[in-house]
């Protein structure tokens, strides 16, 4: 190699080959400076400690925590020199090295994600009342998958849960959580609630449940989601993200379905409460009844009196007739007792007759014509001798 | 459960939503009692098949196959 004579590109290409063979990667730890974004494509910053300093290249899509000047990282990168002879790190992934860093994240992504409102309280939604379908993210080994089931079998029958199991802790957790969380969204339609849980655990093992992937993807979810991540203390990104934040995994299975006992109470509630109301309807309807009953009464009981004082009167007034007639046929009786020709022959008077007609002058008598004389005992038969 | 054939279809958000229903007409001033009660036995019907249902229905738990893990 001595004598040899190498283009300017030949010597940065032999570099990187020798670089590559000593270095196929390495882990750096330093403390970030000068972190910029160029087109919303390219990540650059400076790793440094206190006496060195080594620039840093990674692409966006990368770099999966966020990233500010003095937080201490640890990032797998490969040594390259670039076409412009500057030496940097190409970066595959940056890991938050000490708490400090973490909570930096941490308070960097929430506040973003606030900023965006993936947070905001108005766009949460009500988990329903008695959920049929569940569905359900986490791990089977993990103390929080039977804590959930056993609270869920004691409180609620009835429910049917589709379980995905995914890690909820490690590098592979993450990416698994947000699939399972797009395997429920592609089948929003058959389920009520999206439950995901995971038990306590150090900040590193509740990692997953902090990175932007998985908080919006909770955030996006298509289903009412619970989420319920470690002890009581921890509140996850994910959490805030959810529209229901249970402390624990049991807590989320007390939010997720009623009390069976609970419900049988307010069962039993109701089942008095129309009783109630159905008898008080009853009785309500028998006391109009007996009022109707007694208007019948009164109603009737007048009618009953106007009949009677109609017969009264109706008697009084056939019987004044009746008494008229009888005196009227006591007069007439008298009237015709006294035209009665029987009894004016009784006083001496006689009824003359010639040929059955009653004589009352002599015109239409002659002499010697024979005339009946009817006298009150017995008739005589006369000649006429004289006229006058 | 004693009437697994109805119980299967049973779905008991609408039946505690019937029986919601029910009482609040039963609450209400405006009642005809023909139609009360026909509400009424409904409501007991309802509220029989409910406790049924708190009593025999069991949950279960399926793990979807997935190229998660």
């Amino acid at each position: 190699m001595n004598d040899q004579i190498l283009t300017v590109s030949e010597f940065n290409a032999f570099v990187n080959q020798t670089l590559e063979f000593a270095y196929p990667e390495v882990i750096i730890e330093g403390e970030v400076s000068s972190f910029k974004v160029n087109q919303n494509k390219w990540v650059f910053f400076d790793l440094k400690d206190s006496s060195s300093t080594v620039g840093c290249f990674m692409s966006v899509y990368q770099l999966n925590t966020p990233l500010e000047d003095g937080m201490l990282v640890r990032v797998r990168a490969q040594p390259k020199i670039t076409a412009w002879g500057k030496f940097s790190l190409t970066v595959r992934s940056v890991e938050l090295a000490g708490e400090g860093s973490v909570k930096k994240a941490f308070e960097l992504l929430r506040l973003q994600l606030d900023k965006e409102g993936v947070f905001a309280p108005e766009r949460k939604r009500a988990l329903p009342e008695f959920p049929k379908h569940i569905g359900l993210i986490t791990s089977k080994q993990a103390a929080a998958y039977n804590d959930f089931v056993t609270i869920l079998d004691d409180r609620w029958g009835g429910v049917h849960i589709d379980h995905l199991q995914v890690q909820v802790q490690g590098e592979a957790a993450a990416g698994q959580i947000v699939e399972a969380i797009e395997y429920f969204n592609a089948h929003a339609k058959d389920y009520d609630v999206l439950v995901m849980i995971r038990g306590g655990g150090s900040v590193e093992d509740l990692q997953a449940f902090q990175t932007e992937p998985v908080v919006r993807a909770v955030f996006a979810a298509k289903i009412p989601t619970i989420v319920a991540i470690g002890h009581e203390d921890d509140t996850s990104l994910s959490e805030l993200a959810a529209d229901v934040r249970a402390a624990t995994p049991t807590d989320a299975a007390r939010l997720v379905v009623p009390d069976k006992r609970a419900v049988r109470d307010t069962l039993s509630n109701k089942q008095n409460l129309l009783s109630e109301y159905i008898q008080t309807l009853i009785q309500a309807q028998y006391e109009k009844l007996v009022y109707f009953e007694h208007s019948l009464g009164v109603l009737l009981r007048s009618a009953d009196a106007k009949l009677a004082s109609q017969e009264t009167s109706l008697f009084s007034s056939i019987s004044d007739i009746l008494h008229r007639s009888q005196s009227n046929f006591q007069k007439l009786e008298l009237s015709l007792q006294v035209l009665n020709p029987q009894a004016v022959l009784q006083r001496g008077y006689a009824v003359v007759t010639n040929k059955d007609i009653v004589l009352r002058s002599t015109e239409t008598v002659k002499i010697d014509s024979e005339i009946m004389v009817q006298l009150a005992k017995g008739k005589l038969t006369a000649k006429v001798i004289n006229i006058e | 459960m004693t009437n697994s054939n109805n119980m299967k279809d049973f779905d008991f958000s609408t039946a505690m939503q019937e029986l919601e229903e029910i009482t609040t007409y039963l609450e209400s001033d405006d009642v005809e009692i023909e139609k009360a009660m026909q509400k009424f036995e409904r409501g007991s019907e309802l509220a029989k098949q409910i406790k049924s249902y708190l009593q025999d229905a069991e949950n279960t738990v399926t793990t979807i196959k997935s190229s998660l893990t």
